[in-house]
This record gives structure tokens, C-alpha cells and sequence, in this order.
């Protein structure tokens, strides 16, 4: 089976899939529910195919790689531009993206629905299809120029998505905000590309991990810059993550769990290709640096999400939290990396690709239930929302387990990749450079305050969306979600537990694609993760170890037992009567639940620094805001600079036919004079 | 085996124990007013009779609700099979992790402030505000002075450090980092269980509550497993103070009569810190509710302090 | 004294009397007099500073049942219009808030106790009249926190609406009137000598205040004298109902801090004084004691020593516990620069007693309108300039000091003799009026009488301070965060029941 799969027979079958899907929806594109279905079905036919090209890739032995080169080719082509190569790194993303494109597609059967007559039906299959198509062929290239198209496809198919609701005067902003922020990100890629091209003469990437030990340091540092901001954008780590919370709620839902759930994690991919593929020995600040970065952001990111009361961009900025934990993980092997330390090395990036399956599966399942709590509600504000666990009650229930694993509560998925950051965090501490042990006991602090703020978020998010009563009209009238859509859903949740469940089996399959790409001494490695299926064990100076089976069994059973005994154990003659909830003898309205602004209040008051809230008061009106300090310090004045600048270039065209004569004359002089003298 | 018995025995022993501690501290507290006060025993006829009462729900509650209570006791109980009380020959079982029982008593959080939130009333709605700020911000002191007792004895496993101690040279470095991470965990003892100066547990006046406005709504059974479990959760944060910053004492076999000496020299401890609770909640008045992060990050900061002074040491 | 005078241009008049700082305003109270004057009357009474007098511009409505409102430039004078509105039924025009005062839903609409020919029959069907409107705070994210009536711990019931962001208190909204007993109108029913003890229960930890002011204006109208050591002995009386109750405050303050030893040693000490006050009278709240014509009980000599060896006893126990509680920070934290009574709002909203000396105004109606034997005594008014929880609360740590030695001073001056006066009947002049005011541990309390063509009483318009303070506690917790109102509620220690009447 793997044989055949891993052909390039196998490999252009699977774009061929999402190709047929993305063209035959754009023809089907007056029939809606005929492009619905074909969209999604070829997207699913494509992602099961691409779960089982995965799965052979990561067992296979070698890596899968060829390149189709330009001599087979009927036309000259002066670059070499077709070569793929799916390594483990490759085919566990190639995994992650088609099975949340699998469970999104089946949830986008009902999903899309509630777009049908409104808009068109066929265009949007066919920027999904050709979406999920760029992601798997970013993740497989093996070219810088292939990767660079791929790359350019993902952001144009993702920004017409992002604009889908074209009538929303927010979804078209957040559309040019993303792309021009996107198109930021891929000159600093490109520029990327051309300082590696400059020592290795070629875009392959083979070519240029060969070269990369050869890069003077001053290169190296330009590099590492050019990535953090290329590769971080798209990521959305802070300062740049301002067009997250714009776009993430402009898409449609489906789409939103794919952005956030798989995209930005092509940047944590490229991040490691390049960073830790490519160069064996990294200077120990870049690791340092990482951490530093994703200790801000998930600190910051969960901040914001606690003063938002949109429910999409609250799950937006809990992604910009959740890549900070990544890549807390991710610095941390950066750091070991530098310090000759490649077990812990390796550690840390399993921690960091745990993490990011897991954040993979809990962020799409929120992002479709907050679809499902959207199209019943008609808003996406929290505060009108209420009550809805009676009427829709399976969806809550799913949002409930999405919201568990993303606050890392056993026994789910989340808190196991969290404990196994804490790991890398804590062997930080144990190392002997003193920067390490600083900034490893910070981001350990910022980690656990992280945690405890999500917490919180997700009590208000969950509590105040499907508990008590409704709030708004709107509320009161919803009803249950679609079958495909919460069967999606259903799929996800379940992959929550089973994940946390079998942790130690994951855990063990990750460290065999972690552990090649740090150069272990010649003497054997001591192996400091040891992975049992039931168990996850560290022994290094610290002896740590966590069982997800027991966990779950401890817990599952407990809750149990607890019940049974309570209710059947002791005294059964007790009666239950429905009452009227206490109002201290008054009649409560709707004002009197608590609203989503005021849970926050409290926390957002605590970190005023950051979070610079106001309060106005005028003719009986209380406002409540939160300002952006990214978009007053740095946003604001760089787009009023950019409008400076571009209000003086904008003199060169003074609109008369001779001076622009004169421009192509001494253009031509200049060019003629350059070429003499090369 | 045997060890295994004995941790079944711990997660049965702690939730019948644990009213007894609530009953002392309440003790202390009247006779520190001049009062006589209730016995000792009082809690346990408050649970008895709780669990023979009706119960009112809200016709507002979902099943999160009914369900909740369930939820934070079984938890207790899970941890009570994860912390060292009976002695140092417990075997784990893969849930005694530091960060594994902190997330396991931050799931019983959640619960019971989601429960708050779901009858729909204001109380519960800005006590579940309240607890997760506190808890939020309590979470890096616990976590950073368990840390640095781990860093002490090698081990992140609760069920493994006593051992460790009780084998470890004591010289001043090591009782000064105990010293201070026992300052950072106490802190974090009392946030975390809703005593002064974070939270009144005998007050009437309903706007200032923390814990009690989130079941502010049980009655009945339900509301004698929340009350239960918050006194299991002292209990608990009470064994982790006693058992691994002042280890001595605890049982090294599985001798009978070795365990239930220890469990004698372990009362004695307990009592110590329901004395310390008393005295606290006797003499100072609440704190305002913003200023309470800043101790919060003062317990964080001393044993920030602990960890990098183990990492001098070692 | 009183001086009454009819006028036409009321508003002109009462704003000159506002201006003028040699008078102070004490309330607006309405009559129906339409038997014997063929009117109503509403009265608008000014007392001048450091005298007994008071000046009483009045106005009749004869066809109309609406009257120009000040409330427009007098803030205080907004209640007491309301009530005018509510339960005589007479229109304020202009006035700003149209909402009934204490009755609540469950009381009909266009029915008003206070008018003569009120009858009121128990209704066999439930009745819901116009529903009361809470000020809506908008902006998204506000919420409200309903607390009361029925509170969790043993006081009185009050509805208290808190708009709240978060835990910041937006705006506060009290609603009371659960306990209106429509005692005003059973004044007018019952007999003299049980009007007494209806006084006493207006407001019950204030009886021996109350009562003292309704014996005051009776006497007034009268004109009965009353014996110098009774007057003397009232003062002995009124001040230990003072101390009695500020060690209750003091209590209570240091138990809403979370001080619990601060607060178990208020309630210890507050109990040492009700034993007392039983000792001295028979009953602990000392009501029995004020009679028309002076006092019922007497102190004898073994009594007078065993009062003043309590209260060394006493002040030295409790300057002990002041001084812990000085020396707690926490306790500290939580008091000062809690519930900071607005500037100018005390002024403008014409705050009474503990509320209005925390922040600065001397106003004491033992200075400003001296009865009983206060005139032949001397005592510091205790005023605080900052207005805080902590202000209040050392307002009345001063005051039991200078009450203790009140009573030293009463006691030692006092002269034998009687002390009540023999009557063996009570003739009221026809067609009086009179005022009555004392300075309860709250504030000012006043009664305001009139009698009918028989000499009987056909109007008595109770004015507890409680009726002032209520407003200007919604005010001060403003800008305070939820868990500090009750603090603030307890540092201001108002009055439910004084406030309904």
C-alpha cells in the first residue's frame, strides 16, 4: 500500500483530487448544493488521501522525495523549480492538515448551507479545495521558488476566503489587511531566499542546507531575522499579529478552523525546516529569542482574547496564545540545540509538534462550534447569546471538550503537549548558562499564568454562551446544528481524548521524527523521553513522568463512582423540586446575568499597563474599551509614515507626458552606463 | 500490592478526614473571639445533614449544574491518590506529577465556575470572575515553588519527594529555598482554597464572596459534595505543606503500625497550619480585592528567588 | 418658636431662606387640612443656626393639587417632594423624577394614605400599578447585581440595584420602603399616651432619640416645662443610646473588613451597654423612659457610680481595640479612601449626622437647635475633612469619647427634683404647631406637629436622617468596587425603617 502511495504517481493524484474538486465546483457554480457537495466530497476523497500518503510517509523507512527536472520538459526552464520532498516533519504536517481538512469538509457540508442564495457556492469550493491543495504542496517542496508559489497561493486563495462575505464591509478590511500584511511577510520570505541562494547557488533545499554551516554569522543573524518576521507573520506572533483577529472571523467557519488550526502552523513548519533543519549549530540567542517571543505572545494573546467579546476573534487571539506555546517549545530546542544538549533538544521539539497537532484539533473544533453557535445566532457577540446548552446541547457539549483541551485539563489532548513544554521549560532551568535558566523560569511563569488565563477565558467563553439564560432574541430561537456538522465536530472531539489517552504512543512516534535533526554525539544518546504507551517518563537530573491512560481512567472512573455512590449510595427518599433561581426576593431580568465585558473586567483592570482599558461615561452610556498597543505604537505610526512617504514619491508623477520622456531617457543612459561598467 | 492498598486507603481517608480539619480551624477561630464555638465534629453532622436535605434547582441550570459537583469532588479524590500523607512507599501511577495535580484541581475549578455562572444570577456570575482571576494568578506561586522543592529532590513526582528530603543533607542553602518556596506555596494555599486575606469563608454578605457565591444555588446532596470537596482541597494543600516541606515523620514502610504513627505525627501538623489559618484569619481584615494580585506575584516572585538559588546550589 | 407664613411666590421665598447660611433646611411637609382651612397646606421648614426657633414659610392649595417644585435648585429637597407626591397625592410641578417614593407596586394607584378621607379596604384581587422604572445604565458589558430585599445576613430589607462594569460600581440605586408601617398616619389615630411608644419604634435602635424629639414638640405645644434634671437625665439617657449604638458601627465597620476579632469586640462591647441600660431602666434599648413632661426613670447615687465606673471601663477597653485596629495595615487598607463621599454632594444633598460631619459640616443638632439640658453643656463636634470609610469611622470613635463625657458633665451638674412634670391633663393649644428636634447617633431627627381645632393632634410628619443619607450613599459607592459596598453601606449605618415610617 505504502509502495503505491509513495510514488509521484501518489503524490500529484492527491492535488489531481483537490484540482478536480476546486475546477468542477467552479464550473457547478449555479448549482449550489451540487457545488457544495462536490467541493467537499473531493476535499474529503483528497484529505483521506492525504491522511494515508501521511501515514505511509512517516513509516516508510527513507525519506519520499524526487524532483521532476526541467530537461524532461518540452520548453526550456532556466530554474529548476519541481522538487518535493516529504521527510517525517513533512508527512506529520501533510497529516495534521488532511485530517482537519477532512473533519472541516464534512462539517462544511451543512455548514455552507446557510450561504446558499446569498453567495456563490461554487467559488467557494474551489478557493477551498485549491487552499488545502497550496498548504500540502508548502509542507512537501523541496524548492524555494516552488515553495514560494505554493506559499503565494495559500495567501491569495485564503484572502479571497477571508473577503467571502463581500457584503461585510469588516470581511472585505480584514481581506486587505491580510493580504497587504501577507504580501509584508513574503518579501521578507523572498529576501529570505535570496541571501540563501547567494551561498548555496541554488533554491533547492537541499543545496541550501548544505551551505548553511558556511554562512558567515552576520548572514546567519539576517536570516534568522528575515524568518522570525517572514515565517512569524504568518504565525502571528506578536507585534504581527494584528491581521489574526481580523481575518480569523471574517472567513467562513470552516475555513477559520483550517487558517488557524493548520495555516499559521506552515509557519512553525518553515520555522523549522530552516532554523533547525538547516543549520546544525544555531548561536544560543536565537533560541532564547524564540522563547522570549513566545512567552510574549501567548501572555498577550490571552490577554486580548479575555477583553474580547466576539467569539471568532476571542478564538483568534487563543491562536496567537497557543503558537506562543509552540514556540516556547520550539526556542527551547533552539536553545539545547546550542547547548550541545540534543536530547533535550529533541524534547522540546516533540513538545513543540505535540502541541501543534493538539492545538490543530481543539482550535478547529471551537472554530466550528462557534460556526454553529454563528448561523443559529446570526451574531457573533458573546453578550447575546445564553441558554444555548437547551437548545442546542450536542454542539455545547463539544464546545465543552474544545474548550477543556485548549485550557490543558486532563485527561485531553492539550494538557499533555502543555506538560511536556513545562518539561523543556523546567530542563531549561536545569541547564548551566544563566540566560537559559532567566528565560526559562520567565516563560515557565508566563506558561502558568497563560494557562490560568485561559482558563478563565474559556470559563466566560463557554459559561456565558451555553449557560444560563439567553440574552437576546436571537438566542432564544436557536435550534440544533446540521447532522454533517455536528458529526465533524463530533470526530474532533473524540480525537481530543483519544489523543490524550494514547499520549505515549504519540509522544514516541513524534520523538522518532524529532530526534534526526539534532546531531547527536558519537557516543550513544542517554534517551531521556521514554514513551510507553501508557506512560510519558523524563529522567534527567529531574524524574518526571505522566500517564494520560491513567489519567483518564482516574478521572472518568472517580466522576463516576462520585455520581453513583451520591445518588444511589446515600438516603434515596430525597426530593428534587425546579425552582426559581435566587434573587434575593426580587425579579431577576436578563441585565442581571452576568455579561462577558464584566467577567473580564476584573483581570483586564489587573494588567492596565498592558492593557489600557477606559472607561466613558456620557448621558447614562458606559463605554468599555481596551486599547491595542501594537496598533498604537507601532501599526498606527508605520501606516502613517507609509502615507507620508507615499504622499512625496507621489510627486514623481506629475501627470505631463515630458518628464516622464525624460524618466525613460536617463533610465535608459543609466542603465547602458551600469552595464559598461559590469 | 500492598502500597496499592494503601493508596486506595489514602483517597478514602482523606474525604473522612478532612471535615475534622475545617472543624479545628473553625475551633480556634471562636476561641481566638471569646467564644466557646462548635466541636470539632460539627462539619461532619453539616455534610450529614446536608446530604439528607431536598434540593431546589433552578430551572435555568443545565446539566453542567447537576453535573458539577460530581466533578469537583471526584477530583479531590483522584488527587488524594497522588500526594504523600500515608508515606514515602506509594507507588505512582502516573498522576502525581506537580503539573499533572495542579491541572487536575484546575479542572474541579473550571466546574465549579461554570456551575456559578450557570444559574444565571449575578452572585455566581461575578464569584466565577473572581475565582478564576485569583486562580489565574495563584497558578504561577504554586507551580514555581513545587518547582523549586522538585529541582531539591530531583524529582517532579509528589508521591516521590519525601523520600528525598528525608535523604538530603540539611544545610542553610536548602532551608533557605525551603523557606521561601514554603512562603510562595502558602500563599498559594490560601488563595486557593478562598481563605483571608483572599476570601471570607464565614461571611454573610453576599457581594464579597468568592467560593461560596459560585454554589451560592446548591442545596441538598449537591451541596454538601461542594462543601466536601473544598474541604478535601484544604486537606490536600494542607498534606503537600506538612509532607513535603516538613517531611519528618512520614511512614519509610508499609508497616501498619509505622503508617498510623505517622498519620498521628501528620495530625499534629495539620493541626499547626489550622492554627496558622486561625491566627490569620483572626487578626488581619480581608484585603481589597486589587491588591491582591500584588501578592499573588510576591509569592511568585519568592520562589522565582528559590528556584534560581537551587540552581546555585546544585 | 415658630414663625408661619403663608406666601405666593413660594420658590422666590424658599430659595432666599436656602441661600442664607444662618438658616438650614430641614424639610418639606405637606398637611391635608381641607376640613378645617378648606386646603392644603405644605410647609417648608428652616431652623435658625444656635436657636429653638424655626421659620415655616407655608403655602395652601385651595383648588389646585399641584405646587411649584424646588427640586430643581434644592437636591434635598427632591425626596421629600416625592413623598409629598406619593402619599397625599399632591403634584410637584417640575420636579424631575415622577416615580412613587415608598409604596410599591402592590398599592394602587391614585390612592394617598395620608389624605383625611383615605380608606383604605384589603383588596380581594392582586393589584400591579405602574411598574418602577431603575435608571438603565447602557453600554455594552454593564450588568446589574439585584441585592435584596431579603439579604443574607439578619437586617433590615432594602432593594439595592448596583450597575456594575466588572466590579466597578457605575451607578447605585436604593429602593426601600418595605417596612412603611404608616406610623405618620397612625399618629393621628391614636392616643397621646401610646403616641410615645409609637416614637420609640420608628426607628428601634433610636428610641430613646425619637422619642425625645416627639416629647420635645408635644411639650412644645403644651406648653408643658420640664424639670431641669429631667432635662439633665435625657441628655444622660440620649447619649448612652449614642454610645451604645456607635460601638454597634465600630463593630460592624471592623467585621465587614474581614476583622473578625475587631468585629466580635464591638459586638462584646455594644453588649456591656444594652446590660447596662437594662440595669439603669429596665430595658435594654431604654424605651419606657421618655415620658411627655420628662423622664420615668431615675438614677440614684450607687446607680450614678456604677454608670461612670462602666464607662472608664469601657473607653479604656475600647481606645485598646481602636489601637489594634489603627495598627492593622490591612484594616487601614480597606477603610481609607473607600467610599469617599463626592465633594460638595454631603452639602448639596443636605446629609445629616455621621454622613455630613465625616466631611467637614458642622451640623449637630445638639449646637444648632439646643434641647433638653444641651444648652448648659459643652461638647466638641467631631468632624473628619476627607469623607472616607475611615472618616466615618473616626467620627464615631470621637463622639463616644465626648458622649462619656457628656454624661460625666450631665451627671454632675444635675440638680435634684423631679423628674417629670405632675400633669394631670394634657391640654395641646388648638391649632399649633411645633417642632421637635434631637441628634440621634444617626443624625438629626425632627418631628414636625400639628394640632386640629380640638387640640388634638391631626398631623405628625417624622423626618429621620436615614431619609437624607440614603441618597447620598448611593452616590458615594460610585467609582467603588462591589465587594467594598457593603462596607460602605455599614460606614454610613443608615436606618431602613426610618427611612419608610
Amino acid at each position: 500500500m505504502s509502495a503505491l502511495l509513495l510514488t509521484p504517481m501518489g503524490f500529484f493524484s492527491l492535488f489531481a483530487i483537490f484540482g478536480i474538486g476546486a475546477f468542477g465546483a467552479l464550473m457547478l457554480r449555479k448549482f449550489d448544493t451540487a457545488a457544495n457537495w462536490w467541493g467537499n466530497i473531493f476535499a474529503i476523497l483528497g484529505s483521506l488521501l492525504g491522511i494515508a500518503f501521511g501515514i505511509a510517509a512517516l513509516t516508510s523507512i527513507s525519506t519520499f522525495s524526487f524532483a521532476i527536472t526541467t530537461a524532461s520538459f518540452p520548453i526550456h526552464f532556466p530554474f529548476q523549480i519541481l522538487s518535493f520532498s516529504v521527510d517525517k516533519l513533512s508527512a506529520l504536517f501533510i497529516i495534521i492538515i488532511s485530517a482537519i481538512s477532512l473533519l472541516s469538509s464534512i462539517y462544511a457540508i451543512g455548514y455552507v448551507k446557510h450561504f446558499y442564495r446569498r453567495y456563490n457556492i461554487g467559488t467557494l469550493g474551489f478557493f477551498y479545495n485549491l487552499f488545502i491543495a497550496g498548504m500540502l504542496l508548502v509542507v512537501s517542496s523541496a524548492n524555494a521558488l516552488l515553495f514560494l508559489l505554493a506559499w503565494e497561493a495559500m495567501s491569495l486563495t485564503t484572502y479571497f476566503l477571508v473577503a467571502y462575505e463581500r457584503a461585510e464591509k469588516k470581511s472585505v478590511d480584514a481581506g486587505l489587511l491580510y493580504f497587504s500584511m501577507m504580501q509584508a511577510g513574503t518579501a521578507c520570505i523572498a529576501l529570505l531566499f535570496m541571501v540563501f541562494y547567494h551561498f548555496a547557488g541554488s533554491f533547492e533545499f537541499s543545496a541550501m542546507q548544505t551551505a548553511a554551516q558556511h554562512i558567515p554569522i552576520l548572514w546567519q543573524t539576517v536570516i534568522f531575522i528575515l524568518a522570525i518576521i517572514g515565517f512569524g507573520m504568518k504565525a502571528g506572533i506578536v507585534p504581527l499579529h494584528i491581521w489574526l483577529p481580523a481575518a480569523h472571523p471574517a472567513a467562513p467557519s470552516h475555513v477559520s478552523a483550517l487558517m488557524s488550526g493548520v495555516m499559521i502552523k506552515t509557519g512553525i513548519y518553515m520555522l523549522i525546516r530552516i532554523l533547525i533543519g538547516f543549520f546544525p549549530a544555531q548561536p544560543i540567542w536565537w533560541g532564547l529569542t524564540i522563547t522570549g517571543i513566545g512567552a510574549i505572545s501567548a501572555v498577550l494573546g490571552v490577554l486580548y482574547a479575555l477583553t474580547e467579546h466576539d467569539l471568532k476573534r476571542l478564538l483568534a487571539y487563543h491562536s496567537i496564545e497557543n503558537i506562543g506555546i509552540i514556540l516556547l517549545g520550539l526556542g527551547s530546542a533552539l536553545t539545547f540545540s546550542a547547548l550541545h544538549l540534543p536530547a533535550l533538544a529533541a524534547l522540546a521539539l516533540t513538545a513543540s509538534l505535540f502541541h501543534t497537532i493538539n492545538h490543530a484539533t481543539f482550535k478547529s473544533l471551537l472554530f466550528l462550534g462557534a460556526g454553529s453557535v454563528i448561523t443559529q445566532t446570526h451574531t457573533g457577540n458573546i453578550e447575546e447569546y445564553g441558554g444555548l446548552w437547551k437548545k442546542m446541547p450536542q454542539t455545547a457539549l463539544f464546545f465543552l471538550i474544545g474548550s477543556m483541551a485548549i485550557s490543558a485539563l486532563p485527561p485531553f489532548n492539550g494538557f499533555f503537549s502543555e506538560w511536556l513544554t513545562y518539561q523543556s521549560l523546567f530542563a531549561g532551568i536545569g541547564t548551566a548558562s544563566f540566560a537559559t535558566i532567566l528565560v526559562s523560569m520567565v516563560s515557565a511563569g508566563a506558561l502558568a499564568l497563560t494557562g490560568g488565563l485561559a482558563l478563565a477565558c474559556f470559563v466566560k467563553a463557554f459559561g456565558i454562551t451555553f449557560l444560563a439564560r439567553p440574552r437576546s432574541e436571537h438566542a432564544e430561537h436557536a435550534h440544533e446544528s446540521a447532522l454533517s456538522m455536528r458529526l465533524g465536530m463530533a470526530l474532533i472531539a473524540g480525537a481530543t481524548l483519544v489523543l490524550g489517552i494514547s499520549s505515549g504512543y504519540i509522544v514516541g512516534i513524534l520523538q522518532t521524527i524529532s530526534k534526526p535533526f539534532f546531531a547527536f554525539a558519537e557516543t550513544v544518546p542517554t534517551t531521556l523521553l521514554t514513551a510507553s504507551p501508557q506512560t510519558i517518563s523524563i529522567q534527567d537530573g529531574l524524574s518526571s513522568s505522566v500517564s494520560g491512560s491513567t489519567l483518564a481512567v482516574a478521572l472518568i472512573g472517580m466522576i463516576f463512582l462520585t455520581a453513583l455512590f451520591t445518588l444511589y449510595g446515600i438516603y434515596r427518599k430525597q426530593h428534587v423540586t425546579i425552582g426559581r433561581t435566587w434573587d434575593c426576593g426580587s425579579t431577576a431580568t436578563p441585565r442581571m446575568e452576568i455579561t462577558a465585558t464584566g467577567f473580564s473586567r476584573t483581570i483586564v483592570t489587573i494588567f492596565k499597563t498592558v492593557l489600557r482599558p477606559r472607561m466613558q461615561t456620557s448621558a447614562g452610556t458606559v463605554t468599555l474599551s481596551v486599547a491595542d498597543l501594537s496598533r498604537v505604537y507601532i501599526y498606527q505610526p508605520t501606516s502613517s509614515l507609509s502615507i507620508v512617504i507615499a504622499t512625496q514619491v507621489k510627486k514623481i508623477q506629475n501627470g505631463t507626458i515630458n518628464t516622464y520622456l525624460m524618466y525613460t531617457a536617463v533610465a535608459l543612459l543609466l542603465g547602458l552606463l551600469f552595464s559598461n561598467l559590469l | 500490592m500492598i502500597p496499592y492498598f494503601y493508596l486506595i486507603a489514602q483517597a478514602l481517608l482523606i474525604p473522612a478526614l478532612s471535615p475534622v480539619c475545617i472543624g479545628i480551624i473553625r475551633k480556634i477561630k471562636a476561641l481566638m473571639q471569646n467564644r466557646r464555638g462548635p466541636s470539632i465534629f460539627q462539619p461532619y453532622r453539616d455534610i450529614y445533614k446536608l446530604l439528607h436535605k431536598d434540593e431546589i434547582i433552578s430551572a435555568d441550570a443545565t446539566p453542567i449544574f447537576l453535573i458539577a459537583p460530581y466533578i469537583v469532588f471526584a477530583t479531590t479524590l483522584v488527587v488524594a491518590m497522588s500526594i504523600p500523607l500515608l508515606g514515602t512507599f506509594l507507588p505512582t501511577i502516573g498522576t502525581s506529577d506537580i503539573i499533572a495535580v495542579m491541572y487536575i484541581l484546575a479542572l474541579g475549578t473550571f466546574f465549579l465556575a461554570l456551575a456559578g455562572i450557570d444559574i444565571g444570577g449575578p452572585f455566581g456570575g461575578f464569584g466565577a470572575s473572581r475565582e478564576m482571576t485569583i486562580s489565574a494568578l495563584a497558578e504561577g506561586g504554586l507551580l514555581f515553588s513545587l518547582f523549586a522543592l522538585a529541582r531539591m529532590y530531583g524529582t517532579t513526582d509528589l508521591l516521590a519527594m519525601p523520600q528525598a528530603l528525608i535523604t538530603m543533607p540539611t544545610n542553610v542553602s536548602i532551608m533557605l529555598v525551603t523557606a521561601l518556596s514554603f512562603f510562595g506555596f502558602s500563599v498559594a494555599l490560601l488563595a486557593e482554597n478562598a481563605r483571608y486575606p483572599f476570601d471570607n469563608p464565614a461571611t454573610h454578605l453576599e457581594l464579597t464572596m468568592m467560593h461560596e457565591a459560585m454554589i451560592i444555588e446548591y442545596s441538598g446532596k449537591r451541596l454538601a459534595l461542594m462543601e466536601w470537596a473544598a474541604a478535601n482541597k484544604l486537606f490536600i494543600f494542607i498534606t503537600l505543606g506538612a509532607n513535603l516541606f516538613f517531611p519528618w515523620g512520614i511512614a519509610t514502610t508499609t508497616n501498619i503500625l509505622a503508617v498510623i504513627l505517622s498519620l498521628g505525627i501528620f495530625f499534629i501538623k495539620m493541626t499547626g497550619f489550622c492554627i496558622a489559618i486561625a491566627l490569620i484569619e483572626s487578626t488581619i481584615a480581608k484585603l481589597r480585592l486589587f491588591r491582591l494580585p500584588n501578592l499573588l506575584l510576591l509569592s511568585c516572585i519568592a520562589s522565582g528567588i528559590a528556584i534560581i538559588l537551587t540552581t546555585l546550589i546544585a | 418658636m415658630i414663625k408661619l407664613e403663608s406666601t405666593e411666590h413660594i420658590v422666590d421665598v424658599v430659595r432666599a431662606l436656602y441661600a442664607d447660611d444662618h438658616l438650614s433646611f430641614k424639610t418639606i411637609t405637606a398637611a391635608d387640612e381641607r376640613k378645617t382651612s378648606g386646603c392644603f397646606k405644605i410647609f417648608y421648614l428652616f431652623g435658625i443656626k444656635g436657636t429653638d426657633d424655626f421659620t415655616i414659610p407655608y403655602i395652601e392649595l385651595r383648588d389646585t393639587e399641584t405646587f411649584p417644585s424646588v427640586a430643581p435648585f434644592i437636591k434635598e429637597a427632591s425626596d421629600c417632594e416625592r413623598k409629598i407626591h406619593t402619599l397625599m397625592g399632591l403634584i410637584p410641578d417640575g420636579h424631575p423624577d415622577g416615580r412613587r417614593l415608598l409604596l410599591h407596586e402592590t398599592f394602587s394607584d391614585n390612592t394617598y394614605p395620608l389624605r383625611k378621607d383615605f380608606t383604605k379596604q384589603p383588596d380581594d384581587k392582586r393589584i400591579e400599578s405602574k411598574p418602577y422604572h431603575f435608571t438603565e445604565v447602557g453600554g455594552e458589558g454593564i450588568y446589574e447585581i439585584p441585592v435584596g430585599p431579603i439579604h443574607a445576613g439578619i437586617i433590615e430589607p432594602g432593594y439595592f440595584r448596583i450597575s456594575v462594569a466588572g466590579e466597578e460600581i457605575v451607578l447605585l440605586e436604593p429602593r426601600l420602603g418595605f417596612v412603611h408601617k404608616g406610623s405618620e398616619k397612625l399618629f393621628e389615630k391614636i392616643l397621646l399616651s401610646d403616641a410615645v411608644r409609637l416614637s420609640e419604634k420608628i426607628s428601634g435602635d433610636s428610641s430613646f432619640n425619637h422619642s425625645l424629639a416627639f416629647c420635645t414638640a408635644i411639650e412644645k405645644l403644651g406648653d408643658i416645662t420640664v424639670p431641669l434634671r429631667a432635662n439633665y437625665l435625657r441628655v444622660v439617657f440620649a447619649e448612652l443610646e449614642r454610645i451604645t449604638n456607635h460601638l454597634g458601627d465600630i463593630g460592624g465597620i471592623l467585621l465587614d473588613t474581614g476583622f473578625n476579632f475587631g468585629g466580635a469586640a464591638g459586638a462584646r462591647l455594644r453588649e456591656t451597654m444594652m446590660r447596662l441600660n437594662e440595669e439603669l431602666t429596665g430595658n435594654r434599648f431604654l424605651r419606657g423612659v421618655n415620658t411627655i413632661g420628662g423622664v420615668t426613670k431615675d438614677i440614684g447615687t450607687d446607680a450614678e457610680t456604677k454608670l461612670v465606673e462602666h464607662l472608664a471601663t469601657l473607653q479604656k477597653d475600647l481606645n485598646e481595640v481602636i489601637a489594634i485596629a489603627e495598627h492593622s495595615a490591612t484594616v487601614l487598607n480597606r477603610l481609607k479612601t473607600t467610599g469617599t463621599i463626592p465633594p460638595n454632594a454631603a452639602q448639596i444633598h443636605g446629609a445629616r449626622g455621621v454622613a455630613a460631619r465625616c466631611t467637614g459640616i458642622m451640623r449637630d443638632a445638639r449646637k444648632d437647635h439646643p434641647y433638653a439640658a444641651y444648652a448648659r453643656l459643652d461638647h466638641v463636634i467631631a468632624l473628619e475633612q476627607i469623607g472616607d470609610v475611615y472618616a466615618r469611622f473616626h467620627v464615631r470613635t470621637k463622639e463616644i469619647a465626648s458622649s462619656c463625657n457628656l454624661i460625666r458633665d450631665a451627671l454632675q451638674k444635675m440638680p435634684g427634683g423631679l423628674i417629670q412634670q405632675e400633669t394631670t391633663t394634657m391640654h395641646l393649644r388648638k391649632n399649633a404647631y411645633a417642632v421637635g428636634v434631637s441628634e440621634g447617633h444617626r443624625g438629626e431627627n425632627m418631628y414636625f406637629i400639628a394640632t386640629d381645632a380640638e387640640g388634638k393632634i391631626s398631623r405628625v410628619d417624622i423626618t429621620d436622617p436615614s431619609f437624607f443619607n440614603w441618597t447620598i450613599v448611593g452616590m458615594t459607592a460610585v467609582g467603588n468596587i462591589v465587594p467594598d459596598f457593603p462596607l460602605i453601606n455599614k460606614s454610613f449605618g443608615l436606618s431602613y425603617s426610618g427611612y419608610d415610617v
